[in-house]
């Protein structure tokens, strides 16, 4: 027989500090801090920051120099010409980025379609707009609105049609906005639909084949629902971007004519640094905030809700 | 409910790759035939060619006396079981199993009646409301079937159905397609590249090699009658063994001359079928359970031979002795309890009545 003798666990040995600073830096989730440290600071820097300090200034009188409470907000709200800068920028984003969504899920279809060789050398122009920046490409735009020497009112007349105002009259002015926007954005959704339809399973067609669903029906049955994440994901990127617009505007038409193209940026850029009213100017560009805001709540709450019953 | 036909069917890719080679076969109504083969041998090609999933070269299939080469697959009238299950991620196990009968315009209640039905046959039905990513593979396994009997087709293609599941698990879902096929007796076409299921769910086994078709019949048919070196070396696990040898005539017998001075007499009611082969080079083929620890002795055609083993694998009800001769890589099924251990020589029977003898040029059993 053997004796053995029973004890009381005892008590951990004193951790050395240098030891607990090894195992902090040995767990995964310091590792994922450090990475995205960098983003972080970036994030802070020119997001957070500039955030909270628009709205501080946001609570300034015009020289900067009193608290004024919520009287640049008031303000606002009496004016037409802001409410026709929500309207204005509610529908330029919206349009546009429903114009690019579907001008971008034919495309993808299209391309997806090619054979591979020809494939590349069509993304590839098709990319095009979107890989030239865009203030250099709005003013090649500008020339072609021009209303008395450009191309487009000079083919216009080829045919017997009178000139277009393009950039002159609001509704033409507003449509040229949404043009240039459309063209320089649509590759984006067109390469973001492609890599998703590049991931649908080739298998789903073939059972959906099988099952009796016609072209249209693969489309609506499968392709779709299997690409509605992405969808989902480059709207709201785009709308963010588009909604935050500031160079294609700028330079085609400078918010006119009559204000009836500004969009929240042009409109703080010519209200805080144009007029010299900064207080103004961050409190027009806070609205952008909470329209995005809600948008994003409702696609990120939807897009989760997939990715948990799908993925 | 339908017959399958093949006549001459040709798949040829791209650059003159010809991945079947004009075969033809006839699949009657409610039969099971399962058509397995090695990677590359056209099984799977075979089987897309009637789904109409793969453009035919040449040929003709007929579905239910039916040509339909030029046929879309959604008007063929089939249902698919495939590899990777191929459900739709995004909606529940009864959408899935629905959709092809929506897409069909069959009334809610009959597309309900039919579901239920379905789930009851694969035991399914608690899992109706969930989706795919919810079930195991096995759970994936039966909705896919599912799939395919709410449709009632005519016939059932499987494209190695179970090739992603575990080995436990595989042979509880072999025994369940075997249980469908005899419920609703839809003509089945199965495609795997796993002989044992090949040889425990067909009522005829399709033996594929090469793009050609090596043999067809019933699997025990395959298995004791192959009528080539190919059949009868992939039906079986361990496949059977093959010994060069040669035949020759003495003491008014025939006799097989094997390597290390090993000679065999070859039984007397097949003397007359391989006389005409006494001096050629021969194949002897023989499968591992004829191979045996000497036992039987006193029966006839039974003889003896030493052999040396090289590896032995205990298997538990039996022990596969690996051992060479010539060359030949041998394998030979013993008791468990016989003394077989590498390098020591053991005593064997070779049970002669099960024997084969094969051309070694054209591979063919003579």
């Amino acid at each position: 027989m053997s004796q053995g003798t029973l004890s009381a666990p005892t008590a951990p040995a004193a951790v050395s500090p240098h030891s607990t600073l090894r195992r902090l830096a040995r767990r995964n989730s310091t590792t994922a801090f450090l990475l995205t440290l960098p983003l972080i600071l970036l994030v802070l820097g020119l997001v957070v920051y500039p955030f909270l300090y628009a709205l501080y200034l946001a609570t300034l009188n015009k020289r900067m120099t009193k608290f004024i409470g919520i009287d640049n907000f008031t303000f606002l709200f009496s004016r037409q010409t802001f409410w026709d800068v929500v309207l204005q920028s509610v529908l330029f984003a919206v349009t546009a980025v429903v114009v690019k969504a579907l001008i971008g899920f034919i495309l993808a279809h299209v391309l997806h379609a090619l054979p591979a060789k020809g494939q590349r050398k069509w993304r590839g122009m098709l990319l095009v707009p979107w890989v030239i920046p865009p203030a250099i490409s709005t003013l090649a735009w500008w020339w072609l609105f021009d209303p008395s020497y450009s191309a487009f009112n000079w083919a216009l007349a080829g045919i017997g049609v009178d000139p277009v105002p393009w950039l002159g009259q609001a509704g033409w002015a507003r449509f040229s906005v949404i043009l240039v926007n459309v063209w320089y954005g649509s590759p984006f959704f067109m390469i973001m639909y492609l890599a998703a339809l590049k991931s649908v399973p080739d298998q789903l067609y073939e059972a959906a084949a099988i099952d009796g669903a016609t072209g249209w029906q693969k489309l609506r049955f499968v392709t779709f629902p299997m690409m509605r994440n992405i969808i989902s994901i480059t709207v709201l990127f785009s709308l963010i971007v588009t909604f935050a617009n500031f160079d294609i505007v700028r330079i085609l038409t400078n918010g006119g004519p009559l204000d009836k193209t500004h969009v929240f940026a042009t409109y703080a850029f010519q209200v805080g640094i144009q007029s010299g009213d900064i207080p103004l100017g961050a409190t027009v560009s806070l609205f952008m905030f909470p329209l995005l805001a809600i948008f994003a709540i409702f696609i990120l709450r939807g897009v989760n809700r997939r990715t948990k019953e799908m993925a | 409910m339908a017959q399958v036909t093949l006549r001459k069917v040709v798949k040829a890719y791209d650059g003159g790759v010809q991945a079947v080679k004009g075969i033809d076969l006839d699949i009657a109504d409610h039969e099971f035939v399962v058509l397995v083969g090695p990677s590359g041998c056209g099984k799977s090609t075979t089987l897309r060619m009637i789904a109409g999933l793969e453009e035919i070269s040449d040929g003709e299939i007929a579905i239910g006396g039916r040509l339909v080469n030029d046929v879309p697959p959604r008007d063929r009238d089939i249902a698919m079981v495939f590899q990777n299950y191929a459900l739709y991620p995004h909606m529940t196990v009864f959408d899935n199993m629905a959709f092809g009968l929506m897409l069909r315009k069959f009334p809610k209640e009959e597309i309900k009646r039919r579901v239920d039905n379905a789930g009851r046959i694969l035991d399914i039905t608690p899992l109706l409301d969930r989706k795919p990513k919810a079930l195991s593979g096995g759970q994936r396994q039966r909705v896919a079937m599912g799939r395919a009997i709410v449709r009632d087709p005519k016939v059932f293609l499987f494209d190695e159905p179970l090739s992603n599941l575990d080995a436990k698990l595989r042979v509880q879902m072999r025994t369940e397609i075997k249980k469908v096929h005899q419920t609703v007796k839809t003509t089945t076409i199965y495609v795997t590249h796993d002989q044992v299921e090949a040889m425990t769910l067909a009522d005829r086994v399709v033996v594929m090699n090469g793009g050609i078709i090596e043999q067809v019949g019933p699997p025990q048919e395959l298995y004791h009658n192959p009528k080539t070196r190919f059949v009868a070396g992939f039906i079986g696990s361990p496949g059977m063994n093959f010994i060069p040898g040669r035949l020759e005539n003495g003491a008014g017998a025939l006799r097989v001359h094997l390597p290390n001075d090993i000679v065999l007499p070859v039984p007397a009611d097949r003397t007359a079928r391989y006389s005409g082969l006494a001096g050629k080079p021969v194949l002897l083929g023989i499968r591992p359970e004829h191979l045996t620890e000497a036992k039987n002795l006193d029966r006839p055609n039974v003889a003896t031979l030493t052999a040396t083993p090289e590896v032995t694998e205990p298997m538990g009800m039996e022990t596969l002795v690996h051992f060479k001769m010539e060359g030949a890589e041998i394998v030979a099924r013993v008791d468990p309890t016989a003394p077989a251990e590498p390098g020591r020589p053991l005593p064997m029977a070779v049970d002669l009545n099960y024997m084969h003898i094969l051309d070694p040029q054209t591979g063919r059993v003579l």
